[in-house]
This record gives C-alpha cells, sequence and structure tokens, in this order.
C-alpha cells in the first residue's frame, strides 16, 4: 500500500523540515507548500490525504482564508484540514476578519511548539484506514 | 496604572461639547429654565399686584402666557425632531432666545420700563448666551437688548419734549419724579448698555478660553488613546515575532528528543531537555505578556453568563495534565454556579492562581474552595507548599517578581503571573489578599461581584 500522503503549508521552512522529519518516520510521505495559494495549487494536483495548514503566513489569517477555499474547491472540499496555531492567536489577536465564527473549516487544531507524539496522534486520528 | 493600560476617554458629555447633540441637551435645558422663569414671573406678578395698585395683571399674564405655550412648543419640538446638524440646533435656540428677549420687554413695558428693577433679567440672557453660542454670538444677543430696552424707553417717556413717546408709559409707582429728568433716563441708559456690553464681553471671553482649554484636552485625550493603542499593537506584534522562532526550536528539540534519543548520550540529553527549558520559559513570557495586553482595550472585553464552577472544575483538570508530583486537588465547589463575568479574564485569574499553587508545591493537597455570597463570591486557593516570607508577600503581585526559593523550587515561571491575576481582579473590580507561611504554604483569597 503506498504510504499517506501529507501536505504541509507553512512559510517557516524550519518547522516545515521538523514536520516532516516526524511524519516521515512515522511512515507517511509528505509534500509542502510555503503559502496558502501554492498550498492550494498542490493540494488540487497531488490529492493529498490531509493537510496541515498555518495560521499565520504572510498576513494573521492566511490559513484561515486558505482553508475556506480548499472548503469551496469541489476537489479539495473532503480533504482533513489540521491547523497549526500559535498561543497568542488564542489569547491576543482576534479573527474578526474570518467572518462566521461558529464555522471553522477545520477538523483540528495543533499548538505550536509541535509535540511530535501529538502531532502523529492527530493525524493518524484523522485518516481513516480503508481511504 | 501601568504602561499597558489605555486611558479610558474622558467625560463623555465634554467631548460632544459641541456637537448637535450637546446643542439639543442644552437647548432642553434652557427649556426647563424658561418653564421655571414663567412660574416665578406669575407668582411676581400676582405678588406685586397686592403692592402695586397702578399695575394691571391682565396686561402682564398675557405675554407670560404666550411665552408658556410657545415654550411647550419648542419642548414638543426637541422630543419629536430628529437630531440635525449643529447649526440648525444653534439657529432654534437663537430664535428662542430672541423671543424671550422681546417677551422680556413687552413685559418690562406693562411693568413700569425704565421704572422696574427688573431689567437686570437682560444681563440673565447675555450670560445664557453666552454659555450657548460660541465667539461673538453674543454680542448680537447683548444688542438685542439694548435696542430692545433703548426703544421701550425712547417710545414710552417723554423726552424731546414728547415727540418720541408714540406708547403709552404705564406707571407702576404714583410719583415717579425721576422719570421727567430727561439726564436721569441718559444715564439710565448709559449705564445699562455699559453693563450688558460688559457683561457679555467678560462671560464670552471666559467661555471662549474654557472652549479653547477643553477642546485643547479633546484633542491630547484623542491623541494619547491612538498612540497607546498603535503602542500596544507593536508591543503584541513584537512578542509574537520572538515566539516565532522559539516554537520552531523547541519543535525541533522535542523531534530530536522523540526520534534520535537513542543515538545520544546522556549530557546531550540532558542539555536538550535543559535547553527545551529554556524555550519553554521564553514561550511562557510571550505568553504571559499577551495575557497581559488583554483587557486593555477599551471595548475588546465582553461579558458573559458562565457557570464558574464548570469552568473551575476544567481548570482543573486542566492543570493537573501537567502535574508530576503526587498532588490530590480538593474542590469544595458548588455543583454550578452561574455568575455574569469576563469569562477570558476569569480563566487567566483561576489557571494562574492553580498553575501555581502546582508549581510551589511538592506532595499533598491544594484546596480550591467558591462561597458564594450575595453580590459577591468568594474563592480561595490554598496550597501546603513551599510559602513566602513577609518581605516576599509583599513583592508578590509585582511584575517579573520571583521569590529565590520559587526560583530554586523551579524554573518555569516568568514572575508574571500573579501580577496579572491582580491586574484582571482589578479590572473586575473585585479584590485579592493572602496569608503564606515559609514551609507551610500560601493561600490565596480573592472577591469578585456576581454581575461585573
Amino acid at each position: 500500500m503506498d504510504p499517506k500522503k501529507i501536505l504541509v503549508i507553512d512559510d517557516d521552512i524550519d518547522l516545515v523540515e521538523i514536520i516532516r522529519i516526524n511524519l516521515e518516520n512515522a511512515g507517511y510521505s509528505v509534500i509542502d507548500a510555503q503559502s496558502g495559494e501554492n498550498g492550494r495549487k498542490l493540494a488540487i494536483n497531488q490529492q493529498p490525504d490531509l493537510i496541515l495548514l498555518d495560521v499565520m503566513m504572510d498576513t494573521i489569517d492566511e490559513g484561515f482564508h486558505t482553508a475556506y477555499e480548499l472548503r469551496k474547491d469541489e476537489k479539495t472540499k473532503n480533504i482533513p484540514i489540521v491547523m497549526l496555531t500559535a498561543v497568542t492567536q488564542q489569547t491576543g489577536f482576534q479573527f474578526d476578519k474570518v467572518g462566521d465564527e461558529d464555522f471553522l473549516p477545520v477538523d483540528e487544531f495543533i499548538e505550536k511548539p509541535i509535540n511530535p507524539k501529538k502531532l502523529i496522534d492527530v493525524v493518524r486520528s484523522h485518516l481513516t484506514p480503508t481511504a | 496604572m501601568s504602561f499597558l493600560d489605555i486611558p479610558e476617554p474622558i467625560d463623555e458629555d465634554l467631548s460632544r461639547f459641541s456637537s448637535a447633540q450637546s446643542l439639543r441637551h442644552r437647548s432642553n435645558w434652557f427649556i426647563r429654565l424658561r418653564t421655571i422663569a414663567v412660574a416665578v414671573s406669575v407668582i411676581l406678578v400676582l405678588m406685586a399686584k397686592q403692592v402695586l395698585s397702578n399695575l394691571n395683571p391682565t396686561l402682564l399674564l398675557l405675554p407670560i402666557g404666550t411665552l408658556a405655550f410657545v415654550n411647550f412648543l419648542y419642548w414638543f419640538r426637541n422630543q419629536k425632531a430628529q437630531l440635525t446638524n449643529r447649526q440648525t440646533e444653534r439657529s432654534l435656540i437663537k430664535i428662542q432666545m430672541l423671543f424671550d428677549l422681546v417677551i422680556l420687554t413687552v413685559l418690562m413695558h406693562y411693568s413700569g420700563g425704565i421704572e422696574n428693577p427688573l431689567f437686570f433679567i437682560y444681563f440673565i440672557h447675555v450670560i445664557i448666551a453666552s454659555l450657548m453660542f460660541p465667539g461673538k454670538q453674543v454680542y448680537q444677543i447683548a444688542f438685542l437688548a439694548i435696542i430692545l430696552f433703548t426703544g421701550e424707553v425712547l417710545l414710552s417717556i417723554d423726552l424731546f419734549g414728547g415727540k418720541l413717546a408714540l406708547l403709552q408709559h404705564y406707571h407702576v409707582l404714583s410719583e415717579a419724579y425721576h422719570l421727567h429728568d430727561q439726564n436721569y433716563i441718559f444715564m439710565m441708559l448709559g449705564m445699562f448698555w455699559f453693563v450688558i456690553l460688559f457683561t457679555a464681553f467678560i462671560a464670552s471671553s471666559m467661555m471662549n478660553r474654557y472652549r479653547i482649554i477643553r477642546d485643547k484636552l479633546i484633542k491630547k485625550q484623542r491623541q494619547l488613546i491612538s498612540t497607546e493603542k498603535e503602542k500596544i499593537d507593536f508591543f503584541r506584534f513584537a512578542t509574537h515575532e520572538m515566539k516565532t522562532p522559539m516554537v520552531t526550536v523547541q519543535s525541533a528539540i522535542d523531534t530530536i528528543l522523540e526520534l534520535s534519543k537513542d543515538s545520544l548520550d546522556e549530557k546531550s540529553i540532558d542539555l536538550l531537555r535543559r535547553s527545551r527549558g529554556r524555550t519553554q520559559q521564553a514561550i511562557d513570557m510571550v505568553k504571559d505578556l499577551g495575557d497581559m495586553t488583554q483587557g486593555t482595550i477599551p471595548n475588546k472585553l465582553e461579558k458573559s453568563k458562565i457557570d464558574i464552577s464548570n469552568t473551575i472544575r476544567n481548570i482543573v483538570d486542566e492543570e493537573m495534565l501537567n502535574n508530576q508530583n503526587n498532588l490530590t486537588i480538593i474542590q469544595n465547589i458548588p455543583s454550578d454556579y452561574w455568575v455574569t463575568t469576563y469569562q477570558s479574564l476569569f480563566e487567566k485569574i483561576i489557571s494562574n492562581l492553580v498553575s501555581n499553587a502546582i508549581r510551589y508545591s511538592d506532595d499533598g493537597e491544594i484546596i480550591i474552595s467558591l462561597i458564594p455570597k450575595n453580590t459577591v463570591f468568594e474563592i480561595t486557593v490554598q496550597d501546603f507548599g513551599i510559602g513566602m516570607t513577609l518581605e516576599q508577600q509583599r513583592k508578590v503581585f509585582d511584575e517579573f517578581y520571583r521569590a529565590p526559593q520559587a526560583k530554586k523550587h523551579t524554573t518555569t515561571g516568568t514572575g508574571l503571573g500573579m501580577s496579572i491575576v491582580k491586574r484582571f481582579i482589578e479590572k473586575m473590580n473585585g479584590h485579592i489578599s493572602m496569608k503564606s507561611e515559609v514551609g507551610k504554604g500560601t493561600t490565596f483569597k480573592m472577591e469578585l461581584p456576581v454581575n461585573v
């Protein structure tokens, strides 16, 4: 069976590498993009099994916008999205611009710093064995 | 007030002073004043009738009645009409003031004109006008008062051989010899002009000075608030930027510890663990600094009705996850207890108190109690940990303060937690006190309002 493919979208290349090492070690294959726009293109073309998406890239809520775009597109709307957040986002910054607060188009949040065990647990839980 | 607090806007009334709304407000005040004036005039007329036999009350009550009716119309208009612009409101007040002066002159005419000492009411009008209108507009009212009163005198007293006396003079005193003295009349009028203009000058220059100072104050205040906001935004951005590299470093250390543990020697692993502790400290610091800016921006905080029993239980569960000691937390709290509060601040207060209690205890117990009182509730968090000396207790709420034995006990902790707790409790109009003894433990007791 082919390894499950995971798309990591984050503009911090070091963090992408860290995530890649952890995921590859756990038997997944990793592709990555450094912006929401490239990530979306990659998601459409490569059809990953899961997307890890950073909230704050060029703008404070680029990740959220990317998530909305991914959910709107027929080709990507069923791919699970796990969002990477920094704690500051919960305490300080507000996502006023994001719109409907009750509906966040992601499946789960992982808080940075990345805890390797937690990362693998969350990824595994969103990948159904038969898919 | 510390460097992170934005000053509350000064008195709302003050900052709206020259707006249409404030003019409407003053117009209403003026209408109430006029109502009182009408009532007082009626009483005065009825009383004067007893003393002055020449007085004809009907001639006086008619204009007073007219004023009362017109005043009612003003009132009605203010109740019904939408707020328009400043200019319209101001013009309406001016029209009212002109009509008041006309009515006053009619009353003066029927009650003896220059014989009547009540001409000082013209001065009151000039003073009110200076309160209502900025700049030189008060002189318009002053000149109108001069024209009306002088006109009344010239047209009703036999001056210049009676050529000008087109109106009848109503005597209130039976004998008024001085009225036949032309010099007396001119002296009186001269004094009247002078005092009216002088009053207008004094009152308007005082009011204008006041307005200049007020406008400067409002401008400065606005500048201050916007600078403070920029500062806080910058501060938040800077702390976040500091955190980003820390997060990456810590993620890397965690990954190495997790995946390459077996190929590393004890010493390297220990070094990595300690480095991880230092990055954690930096991240905690950023988190706490971020917390401190919460509640500093007006209108950003939201109240909500929450079950704080549940909130406390959840926070305790979460804090216990990180606890590696053999600790028991006893919770003496009602099954549910609803209050209206700032949820985010309340959660921060409790999680700081609980995590401190855990951090500075080794084994044993921590007791958390919630006691509802009438309009407030009391929460105590008691630990049996390392405790503090009196000297240290005095400093415990200071920013960045950590007691020496606390530093020895654990490297985590930023020294900001308790200052955040105190800041938030004060924001919610509550207060906090403490009891502590070295080696025996610490109790924090706080009281918060049921409805912030």
